[in-house]
């Protein structure tokens, strides 16, 4: 009998990039959309029911809020679809998970540093 | 009202002529500092013209002039001049001159454009050296500078005859992700403003808690290393995260504790300011800590500079180093205060 094999991430979700420049990516095509932080941190929240749901219910739990809560932001909509579709594993579900609450605290950690940056006495020379 | 005591014979703001290399006088307008200098100081208001005047006035020499008036030249404003004055008045030439002359072991680290604006601005030269100036108040960011032609006039530092030295160009300010242009166009300079920054151009901005006071005032002055720990935190607030920022290095968390926690944070999944100067106490611009992966022993983390665009993975050793960063500006040599998560996640 072979053993068991632990799930591990999926390629899409063990990209090195996957939280770097993809996820930087992402945020300035939705922020071009006009999505807002607020819609972000709604995401995050929606999301996080999501954790420990196993991948078919996920995918399907993750389709709905993207539906019902997110109609008015086609394109945060469309981010969750398209990543739904690529889950395969349990670990996925978690990284998809981790990987939204990165992109709306990198949204308004950077959007405050905006704010202070003039603050920094050798700041914005 | 300034204690400066008034000198008649000092020497003044605009001199109508001024003494050539072979003693002959050059009038002002033929010598392109002075033309630029006055350029400069047809855009400020009357009290900030005569406080340089005492500002040239108090210079205990004629270099020290000279070197006020390149540096108002290639841009800089009353407040930073003025630190600047008060920074350099209490040396001697000779040590001014060096202050202000990229050493060898600096200008082999600093690429062209670094090195040519160094000799064109000899307060951006002090700074490149490891000089600090404090200005008080910040009116606003110079403009950017293009470029000037300096060749009639080859400053007193190494300036090779001949040469154009064209200005580094201006940091941009962010075009995308969340900190926008107009946003930071419109910072207002003044310490009572701070708190009254608006929001990003969000079209629905986030409802936010009335702005907690800024913990980093005392008395006027910001606590070390604590710059914007009250942005982050209202930011942060929906997310049920909580920062505290702290000076790296001289007297803060030593680098080494400062990444242990940027670790813990990455790995969690909160993404760590950090501000990044060219050296302990130098605060000059504010990045982000993306995340940390794990290579053997060591670590690398990625690092993105939302004013320059830049992303680049950093490797532990080099941050260790304290020498240098796979920035393009090459003066951001390290982590010199950061924002470590102090709560769960919500």
């Amino acid at each position: 009998m072979p053993p068991s094999q632990t799930p591990t991430l999926s390629a899409p979700f063990a990209h090195r990039e996957f939280n770097g420049e993809q996820l930087l990516d992402e945020l300035r095509d939705l922020r071009g959309a006009g999505v807002g932080q607020r819609h972000l941190v709604d995401c995050v929240l929606a999301l996080r029911e999501v954790t420990g749901l196993p991948v078919p219910q996920a995918v399907e739990r993750i389709r709905e809020i993207a539906t019902y809560r997110f109609q008015a932001q086609p394109e945060l909509a469309g981010s969750l679809v398209r990543w739904a579709a690529k889950l395969r594993t349990g670990p996925d579900v978690e990284e998809l998970v981790e990987h939204f609450h990165r992109l709306a605290a990198s949204a308004l950690l950077i959007g405050a540093m905006g704010r202070g940056v003039s603050r920094l006495p050798g700041g914005l020379r | 009202m300034s204690p400066r005591a008034k000198r008649p014979d000092a020497a003044r703001l605009e001199p109508e002529v001024r003494a050539g290399e072979d003693g002959a006088e050059v009038p002002a307008r033929l010598d392109p500092v002075m033309t630029e200098s006055r350029e400069e100081l047809a855009g400020w208001s009357r009290r900030d013209r005569q406080l340089f005047e005492e500002l040239l006035e108090d210079a205990p020499s004629e270099l020290q002039r000279e070197l006020l008036r390149r540096a108002l030249a290639a841009g800089r404003q009353a407040n930073e001049l003025h630190a600047f004055g008060d920074a350099i008045r209490p040396l001697s030439d000779e040590a001014v001159f060096a202050a202000c002359t990229l050493s060898d072991r600096v200008a082999a680290r600093q690429p062209i454009e670094e090195r040519l604006q160094a000799e064109a601005d000899p307060l951006y030269a002090y700074e490149l050296n490891g000089g600090v100036i404090t200005p008080q108040e910040r009116s606003k960011p110079p403009p950017p500078r293009l470029a000037k032609d300096v060749r009639a006039a080859p400053p007193p530092v190494r300036q090779p005859p001949g040469r154009s030295v064209r200005a580094a160009p201006p940091m941009r300010p962010p075009q995308d992700l969340e900190v926008d242009s107009e946003a930071l166009a419109a910072l207002p300079r003044t310490r009572e403003g701070l708190l009254e920054l608006g929001e990003s151009k969000d079209a629905d901005p986030m409802p936010r808690a009335k702005p907690s006071p800024a913990p980093a005032f005392v008395e006027g002055l910001f606590v070390e290393g604590r710059f914007a720990e009250d942005l982050f935190n209202d930011a942060l607030r929906p997310l049920g995260l909580s920062l505290v920022e702290r000076q790296v290095d001289g007297g803060g968390l030593s680098l080494e504790e400062a990444l242990e926690g940027a670790r813990f944070a990455l790995e969690n999944s909160v993404p760590v300011p950090v501000v990044l100067g060219a050296r302990a106490g130098d605060y000059r611009r504010y990045a982000i800590l993306l995340q940390v992966q794990h290579s053997g022993q060591s670590r690398v983390f990625q690092l993105h500079d939302p004013f320059a665009h830049e992303t680049v993975w950093v490797h532990e050793g080099d941050f260790h180093a304290r020498r240098e960063l796979p920035l393009s500006d090459k003066v951001l040599r390290q982590i010199t205060a950061i924002a470590l998560l102090e709560g769960g996640r919500g």
